[in-house]
């Protein structure tokens, strides 16, 4: 190692004396690099661009001086693909050209998503339509999906109707959908028992005013019979549930089917604890709205210590008190049985005048017969 | 207080029993007058199975160490038919010198249970200091108790619930503090690692140097 480091050296020193003598071939060319060169005046010179160019021959001949007017101006967006009716019919939307879209293309999910609304004001809302209410009173008794307004489109449509049908037909507790806009109300002078007669003929059924894209305000009314089967607060957990799943998406058609897919998942667990259906028994006409927070004592103390703990104070709370309890438990039993290692008592030393002849007892104590 | 022998009251200072006549020097024919040196645990009659002797000599350790100054002793044995188990018990808190970790121990700090397998009775014995602080309605109420254990033969467990009945008693009566060494004699002896055994006993009545101390 000793004898080839100077060797290294030495060949280092050559080759650093020899690389600025190396010329490049340019530089020997009267300093041109080997680059394409092209006249002022050649006409091919936009395709070569790669077309980020205006397609407006007069403005590439203007020259960049006439550019001025597009980069002055606002950014706006450019109109859409050509459609093949200029007009679209009534009732058809854009969405709707997907029903020519082959099978693939439809599953995928669309990538425009409208943009999230607020939630509309109270003082905004309008009273729902008469003809909203009358259309649901005259919809034949297998439409399960009532949408006057037309506010699903076509595809999401049929298919909320095929689940809906699926569910009518394996579950006890049908179900129909009542579609309102989202700036609509349910007035307060809504006449259920017409509603409630016309369906009656269905047997038990749950009806669900739902305003499109703001699905907690949906109102759930079932029979009277499903209503009184269970506890005010089982069916306010049921519909509390149905909205916070569908609250899990943000497009109001995706909102409105996991909506529609939760309610007919509860509705079955509903007919679980239903009581058995009594053929001679007849089923009470009339419609009853599962209240939003029944109110149950127990239950406003259990949701108050949930709230102000963001839902973790209470378990661990409970388990706090379990430890503090153990621990007590523990050391009442040392206590007892007397092995407290860890302190003494000193007993206190009273002045007792010896009696019986005897200098440390008195004979004190007690007899007990074990025969 | 109440007579060991006839069961009847005794005032205090009183030499013997006023309706019985009963004192210590009684009981001198029968047991003598001189010390007897005792195991805490004295089972003449091998009533108390190994497994529960070792577990009742536990007890007692953890017992002694908790009350510094107290102890426990146990006789089981067939005593003669003229001998009540709490006469028994009366002569030993008072000739007895009984082998405990702590030998310096008072034995007016003493508690000693007697069964007796002849009579069938047994007896809650306490010295001068303990009966300060244990009622006589709670040491008939243990006394009861071990009894109750004795007639389902279940004599080790009854030692044990007795002796959790004593401290749970002695604990409310006793001041607590922290465990702290062992008090440490002085003068030459001590130094020499020698104690002297029953140093704090006070004498007799019958022995002529005998004079009645108060304990503070």
């Amino acid at each position: 190692m000793v004898k080839i480091r100077p060797v290294l050296s030495l060949v280092i020193c050559v080759l650093g004396l020899a690389i600025p003598s190396i010329k490049c071939p340019a530089q020997t060319d009267g300093d041109l690099l080997p680059l394409p060169q092209w006249a002022p005046n050649e006409e091919d010179l936009a395709p070569l661009l790669g077309g980020l160019l205006p397609q407006d021959p007069q403005i590439l001949q203007a020259g960049p001086e006439s550019s001025s007017a597009y980069s002055n101006s606002e950014p706006h967006l450019g109109s859409g693909p050509p459609l093949v009716y200029p007009e679209l019919p009534p009732g058809l939307q854009i969405g709707d050209m997907g029903l020519f879209l082959p099978e693939s293309l439809l599953s995928q999910s669309s990538p425009a998503s409208s943009p999230l609304r607020p939630p509309t004001p109270e003082i905004a809302l309008e009273r729902l339509p008469p003809e909203v209410f009358e259309a649901a009173v005259n919809a034949s008794a297998d439409q399960r999906l009532i949408d006057p307004l037309g506010l699903v489109s076509e595809m999401p449509k049929a298919s909320l109707e095929r689940f809906l049908e699926f569910h009518a037909r394996d579950a006890r507790i049908k179900t129909i959908v009542l579609l309102m806009d989202r700036q609509h109300k349910l007035p307060d002078s809504v006449d259920w028992e017409r509603l409630s007669a016309e369906k009656a003929s269905s047997g038990d059924f749950c009806l669900v005013v739902y305003p499109f894209g703001e699905p907690w305000r949906a109102r759930v009314f079932l029979s009277r019979n499903v209503h009184e089967s269970a506890s005010t607060r089982y069916l306010a957990d049921m519909a509390a549930d149905c909205v916070s799943d569908s609250l899990q998406v943000s497009e109001p058609q995706d909102q409105l089917h996991r909506f529609v897919v939760r309610l007919s998942t509860r509705l079955f667990w509903l007919e679980k604890i239903m009581p058995a259906r009594d053929s001679s028994h007849e089923s009470q006409h009339g419609l009853k709205e599962v209240a939003e927070s029944p109110i149950e004592p127990m239950a406003d103390w259990v949701s108050f210590l949930a709230a102000i703990g963001s839902g973790w104070l209470l378990p661990s709370g409970i388990g706090v008190s379990a430890l503090v309890a153990l621990s007590l438990l523990i050391r009442r039993r040392r206590d007892v049985a007397g092995i407290d290692r860890s302190r003494v008592y000193i007993l206190p030393e009273p002045n007792v005048e010896p009696r019986l002849g005897g200098a440390f007892s008195g004979g004190a104590g007690a007899s007990a017969s074990f025969k | 207080m109440n007579c060991p022998h006839c069961d009847s009251p005794v005032p205090t200072g009183s030499h013997g029993c006023p309706a019985c006549g009963f004192a210590l020097p009684t009981l001198k024919p029968i047991l003598g007058d001189q010390w007897v040196r005792l195991e805490r645990i004295t089972d003449a009659v091998q009533a108390l199975p190994l497994r529960d002797s070792r577990t009742v000599e536990v007890l007692l350790d953890d017992f002694e160490r908790q009350f510094p100054q107290a102890f426990i002793a146990i006789y089981l044995g067939q005593l003669p038919r003229q001998l009540k188990p709490a006469e028994l018990g009366f002569w030993l808190l008072n000739h007895g010198a009984f082998n405990t970790p702590q030998v310096a121990k008072r034995n007016d700090f003493g508690l000693i249970v007697v069964i007796d397998y002849t009579s069938m009775d047994c007896a809650v014995s306490l010295g001068y200091a303990l009966e300060g602080l244990i009622s006589p309605s709670k040491v008939a109420k243990s006394a009861d108790n071990l009894a109750k254990f004795l007639r389902k033969n279940q004599l080790g467990p009854g030692l044990e619930a007795l002796i959790a009945q004593i401290t749970s008693l002695l604990s409310r009566a006793g001041r607590p503090e922290s465990r702290r060494p062992a008090h440490h004699q002085s003068g030459f002896a001590a130094d020499m690692g020698l104690r002297s055994l029953r140093s704090d006993h006070r004498k007799l009545t019958g022995d002529p140097e005998a004079s009645p101390r108060t304990h503070q």
